[in-house]
């Protein structure tokens, strides 16, 4: 494997693997309202 | 008479000492005295310290493959990679994701500086390094102690007692060496900058996001697994509030254990043979510039986004992208109160400096992925 | 209209320097919240009198929980 193969994908994905980050925050706030939502909906 | 004399005599480390010895015995006080007398990261250096002044007494066989005491806490302790994820446990039980949470995209400055570990191990490897050793030194740059260990244990062994030497000391140096760099790349008005506040983050919302992160992170990269699955425990015990004493035991109890086993097999991994080389100042240099360079690739990203985006980020904020936690998101928040005694940034610069942790893990994995296949 | 001081991040309070009453100009210290192993002091918005005083010296607060009311 030669260096500069390594230095690209290297950086290419750890920005990939913050996206993936990124992606689960998203995930979890999106269920996390739906969650809160059917509450709301529940009590009234 | 004499000759029983003599046997005697090399039955003794004494007749066994080279300079070499001698020269690791001053580098080992010399970071006990720091780690006493400067309080420069007490807890590692102490142990590790006391570690090379064992390795370096002769005759005491403590690294001995199969026989000695501190080669078999290197071996099944590190070797087995078992102490890192435990560490990364109490990390996890540490962490508040909270502002993470809050401020998603801060994120990016956490990759962002991880750019100084591959200029690096570009670097390192036109210098002559091997690509092995290269990634080793390169990883300094993301400021993660147990990152380092993890991965140098894994690709180099021979240079895991500098690299984690490196490491530790310039965490404990980051509010020396960032400032100056900090100053230099961002002008008052950039310093001034107020963040926006981020949005509230529910009790459930930290629940949730360890469980998902967990299913996301390694259904899609299997290779992080040991480190985030730990990580994420850790944080679930911290997050669902009804295991307070796993809290506390990741925390605590067993975060102390593990640096005892941690400190004392790297301290004896550097023996004279293989510390004394001039490949190891070489490692110091780069492992510095590694760390420099992340501080600075961080607050050009944070300057990058600022022009795409209307919710301007304070430049600082990108150098808490490095990983020690929380020592550069205090210091991101200090330099941003010289400029603006009312700017209160500690709690945004923990969102890129918790993201550089998970950062530097990544770019780990990429590299053991890519250079052991 | 009294001028509210909220806490800027999430902490403990560590030391207050200001008795209620007293009079403040802008950017006097009046405490002090330690977060993060860290001493961040918190400074008065404006000039006025610390009409209320909501917390006391070790108590937790979070961000933007009310610490004071200046007049």
């Amino acid at each position: 494997m030669s260096a500069s193969v390594v230095f690209i994908g290297g950086i290419s994905s750890v920005f990939f693997g913050m996206g993936l980050l990124y992606l689960s925050i998203k995930i979890t706030a999106m269920i996390t309202a739906r969650l809160t939502g059917k509450r709301k909906e529940n009590l009234s | 008479m004499i000759s029983h004399l003599t046997s005697l005599v090399k039955t003794t480390g004494f007749v066994y000492l080279t300079p070499g010895i001698i020269v690791m015995w001053i580098i080992g006080l010399t970071l006990i005295y720091l780690a006493i007398k400067k309080e420069y990261e007490p807890l590692l250096l102490l142990p590790i310290g006391f570690g090379i002044l064992l390795a370096n007494l002769p005759l005491s066989g403590l690294m001995t493959p199969g026989e000695g005491l501190l080669w078999k806490f290197y071996e099944y302790g590190i070797h087995w990679e078992i102490i890192p994820p435990i560490i990364f446990l109490g990390i996890g039980a540490f962490t508040d994701f909270g502002p993470l949470l809050a401020n998603p995209r801060l994120i990016f400055l956490g990759a962002g500086a991880q750019a100084g570990v591959y200029l690096t191990f570009f670097t390192a490897h036109a210098m002559g390094f091997d690509i092995m050793e290269a990634a080793t030194i390169g990883i300094i740059g993301g400021a993660d102690g147990p990152t380092t260990i993890f991965l140098a244990s894994k690709l180099a062994p021979q240079l895991l007692g500098a690299c984690a030497v490196a490491a530790y000391s310039y965490m404990a140096m980051v509010p020396i060496i960032q400032p100056p760099i900090m100053r230099l790349m961002t002008t008052e008005a950039e310093r001034k900058i107020r963040m926006t506040k981020g949005r509230k983050v529910s009790k459930q919302e930290k629940l949730l996001f360890p469980i998902v992160s967990t299913f996301l992170i390694i259904l899609l990269v299997p290779a992080s697994a040991p480190l985030i699955s730990m990580l994420m425990l850790g944080n679930l015990f911290r997050e669902s509030g009804v295991v307070e004493r796993l809290k506390h035991a990741a925390q605590n109890e067993l975060m102390n254990i593990v640096t005892i086993f941690l400190g004392v097999p790297i301290g004896a991994t550097m023996n004279a043979e293989a510390f004394l080389q001039p490949k190891v100042v070489f490692i110091f240099v780069l492992g510095l510039c590694a760390f420099m360079i992340s501080t600075a690739t961080g607050i050009l990203l944070a300057k990058l986004m600022n022009l795409f985006s209307s919710k301007k980020i304070n430049p600082l904020l990108g150098a808490a992208g490095v990983s020690a936690v929380p020592m550069a998101a205090r210091v991101v928040h200090k330099v941003g109160t010289e400029a603006d005694k009312k700017n209160y940034l500690l709690m945004y610069a923990m969102g890129p400096n918790v993201a550089g942790v998970i950062g530097t893990v990544i770019a780990a994995g990429i590299f053991l992925t890519l250079l052991t296949s | 209209m009294a001028t509210e001081v909220l806490a800027p991040l999430p902490g403990k309070i560590i030391r207050i320097n200001i008795e209620p009453n007293a009079t403040v100009v802008e950017d006097l210290e009046i405490m002090v919240i330690e977060a993060m192993k860290m001493e961040t002091p918190i400074y008065a918005p404006c000039d006025g009198v610390i009409e209320k005083m909501l917390k006391k010296e070790g108590d937790e607060v979070e961000e933007d929980d009310l610490l004071a009311l200046i007049g």
